[in-house]
């Protein structure tokens, strides 16, 4: 088990890695749509429902983070809470994140989990804010390589795209 | 009030960024972590703004309240307006609107993008999208002090 120094530093090391190259996991799954934990292979083998789910997923532990600091430092919640809090908003989609392939964030995310209940909650924000830039810089090479102009497949309708349609049903 | 300058190296490109009368704090705190690369990105949703979403604040810490600092709706903001999102501790995401934005959330502004260079940063844009959307090239941004 890892001291929180140990923890804390090993993600200040990932997360300076990946500030200006990518991180590996995600070019292996939003470049290479590589699915690592078998997401979407039963469902017509496809990688469009990983990235949908599995990047937004991943994308909100970076905010949740920031609650969950802001929470640390302004309330006047206990160790136990900010602990249970942390547990119930981060690990699922955490989880998640990693069976759609995005594993070395819930691998940090598993090993605080062990040293957790021992923390101050100075080092428990210590380590949160090291977490939430790891996470930031999980979401800026998710929306690099995300396909976003497939968009351009999907355009926006609104009401006088439906008037249109209503009046060529009717024979108008 | 600080100064600082956006470069885009990839682009052989830059802009000046004059502090502003709100939130010069934490323009300080931003300033003060120069010179900072990032890799800048495009918002998808809210309108014509240049966002890069993890500028690491590795010197000084973001340490001021979300209470202590003035909001603005970036779709009443001003082209060229540069704002902060969720600034905290060692990690801030930095906005620049370049053109019409939708946008009626509130963000932190700080600076405004010299007039003389808003039609560089509308370049830039045009070309952050195109990387965005097409492309998928790499740009860089480089955040430095101006004396």
């Amino acid at each position: 088990m890892k001291t929180w120094q140990e923890l804390k530093a090993e993600i200040d090391r990932e997360s300076l890695l990946t500030t200006l190259e990518p991180v590996q996991d995600v070019v292996d799954v939003f470049r290479y749509s590589i699915s690592k934990g078998g997401a979407g292979v039963p469902n017509d083998n496809q990688i469009f429902t990983t990235w949908f789910f599995g990047g937004a997923d991943v994308n909100y532990l970076a905010d949740w983070c920031y609650f969950i600091i802001e929470l640390a430092k302004k309330e006047n919640y206990s160790m136990e809470q900010l602990c249970q809090m942390t547990r119930f908003w981060i690990k699922q989609p955490s989880e998640f994140g990693s069976y759609c392939g995005l594993r070395k964030q819930y691998e940090f995310f598993q090993q605080l989990d062990e040293i957790m209940d021992g923390l101050e909650k100075s080092e428990l924000v210590a380590v949160l804010d090291s977490y939430r830039s790891y996470l930031s810089n999980i979401n800026v090479w998710v929306y690099q390589y995300m396909p976003w102009g497939v968009g351009r497949a999907f355009h926006r309708k609104d009401k006088a795209y439906y008037e249109v349609g209503r009046k060529l049903a009717e024979g108008i | 009030m600080k100064k600082f300058k956006m470069r885009w190296p990839a682009l052989k490109m830059e802009v000046m960024c004059d502090g502003i009368s709100e939130n010069q704090e934490a323009l300080d705190i931003l300033v003060d972590n120069m010179p900072v690369k990032a890799i800048q990105g495009h918002e998808m949703v809210g309108g014509w703004m240049l966002r890069a979403r993890a500028v690491h604040l590795q010197k000084v810490p973001f340490e001021l309240e979300a209470a202590q600092m003035k909001n603005e709706k970036m779709k009443d903001a001003p082209i060229g307006r540069v704002s902060l999102l969720f600034p905290q501790g060692g990690t801030t995401e930095l906005l620049v609107k370049y053109d019409a934005c939708v946008d009626d959330r509130d963000y932190i502004p700080v600076a405004q993008v010299a007039e003389k260079d808003l039609e560089v940063l509308k370049k830039v844009g045009r070309l952050q999208w195109q990387s965005a959307t097409r492309t998928k090239e790499i740009y860089h941004v480089e955040f430095m002090e101006v004396e």
